[in-house]
């Protein structure tokens, strides 16, 4: 490799430093025109059902129809007491929902790298959505809004170490802590970790792990996860590490919902 | 292969990298196009075009991912400036320095990441798997390409 090439290389790492590193207005509108080039080619794989893997779809047609079973003997099952007091739950569900204005999204594509998690919806600023909404679907916690263009948005999961949330056990004493996705962790089932749980809490597995609504960013009560294994933290000892296993099923995502106020 | 050609098939790579699913069985490993086609530009076009091409493949990329912007045009852009001038020493038909030139380019972009996001001994695992599909699909692709443009010409 001769001079100039190392000479044209330092400068490529200088001007990224510069640049492109830092969030700008230079970087965010380069990455707009490429978002809105790319956007189309995602949106292709719509059109052909084979970049669905048949294993997913079998297995999303095997767990649909073990939910529909279960929702089939959950309807037998109730009598005139339990639809009243189902009636009453959602009702309460409804009302204590009401003040979160949201807005339903397609998931329109996953992120083109190995080393980040994220998808792309199919809601950007023309909806109304901005930077650091909150997503979710019925079954907890997605992640949050982290780039917005006209007609779609990224979201960066939970499972991401970017992604912080604080969070805190559902069950008294209800210890609160900081959860994020595990470093690129290198596993079919995604993990997140809890840290700066109280060292002296006793914590047991299965315990579930909620929002604190503590930052402005995620509404309190939204279910996180459970707790699978729980360590002292290796390197200082103060404080408790939570491994946590994601509410959401990431890899089946398909519609979600983005909280608008 | 002409530019415009170029840049519909890193259109259509980013999108496929986008949308397929991941490899479950490999700790959900997501297969890699867009390092192939930037080790088949930077060995089969004219240097000023292979490198250009390279930065768009890797800002596509980037632009489709939570990485930090130009993470990944940056690898590419050096990878391909790389291979451009070490052109005369690599004999871009023999499969071993198709797919080391691939698993290299994946690579320079997997160490530029670990910069942002942290290294540990998993990641480090995940690379070297990625970095071999990554490599294994770059031959794949010039048998593809090498094939397509003898059938129907230079596009």
């Amino acid at each position: 490799m001769n001079r100039k090439n190392l000479v044209i290389i330092g400068l490529l790492v200088v001007g990224w430093i510069r640049f492109l590193g830092q969030p700008n207005a230079f970087s965010g509108k380069l990455r707009m025109v490429f978002v809105q080039l790319g956007t189309p080619f995602v949106k292709l794989g719509d059109y052909f059902p084979f970049v669905q893997s048949r294993r997913l779809l079998a297995r999303q047609n095997e767990e649909l129809r073990r939910e529909n079973d279960l929702l089939r003997r959950q309807v037998q099952g109730l009598g005139e007491v339990g639809r009243r007091n189902l009636q009453l739950e959602q009702e309460l569900a409804f009302k204590e929902r009401l003040p979160l204005h949201s807005l339903t999204a397609r998931v329109i594509g996953r992120d083109a790298s190995n080393w980040w998690k994220s998808i792309q919806i199919d809601r950007g600023s023309g909806d109304g959505l901005t930077n650091n909404l909150a997503v979710l679907n019925a079954d907890g916690l997605i992640g949050k809004i982290i780039s917005v263009t006209k007609g779609e948005s990224r979201v960066l999961l939970l499972t991401d170490p970017n992604c912080k949330v604080s969070a805190l056990l559902q069950n008294p004493p209800r210890e609160p802590g900081v959860v994020a996705g595990i470093k690129a962790a290198f596993s079919s089932s995604p993990r997140c970790v809890m840290t700066y749980v109280n060292r002296d809490a006793k914590i047991k597995p299965g315990e579930p792990v909620i929002s604190s609504g503590f930052g402005g960013i995620f509404p309190k009560g939204i279910p996180i996860g459970s707790v699978t294994h729980v360590e002292m933290n290796k390197q200082t000892g103060m404080y408790q590490d939570i491994e946590i296993k994601p509410a959401v099923n990431f890899r089946l995502l398909e519609e979600v919902i983005v909280i608008t106020e | 292969m002409s530019t415009l050609t170029a840049i519909v098939g890193i259109l259509i790579a980013a999108g496929l990298q986008a949308r397929l699913p991941t490899l479950w069985l490999f700790g959900s490993l997501r297969i890699e196009f867009l390092p192939a086609l930037v080790v088949y530009t930077a060995l089969s076009m004219p240097r000023g075009s292979a490198i250009a091409i390279a930065f768009a493949a890797g800002f596509t990329q980037d632009a489709l991912s939570a990485a930090p912007f130009g993470v990944s045009a940056l690898a590419y852009g050096i990878s391909s400036i790389l291979m451009t001038s070490l052109r005369e020493v690599l004999d871009r038909d023999l499969p071993w320095v198709q797919m080391g030139a691939g698993a290299l380019t994946s690579t320079a972009s997997a160490v530029i990441a670990f910069f942002c996001i942290g290294i540990s001994f998993g990641v480090v695992f995940k690379m070297i798997l990625v970095a071999s599909i990554s490599g294994t699909v770059t031959v794949l692709l010039f048998f593809v390409l090498d094939y397509a443009r003898m059938a129907w010409g230079d596009a």
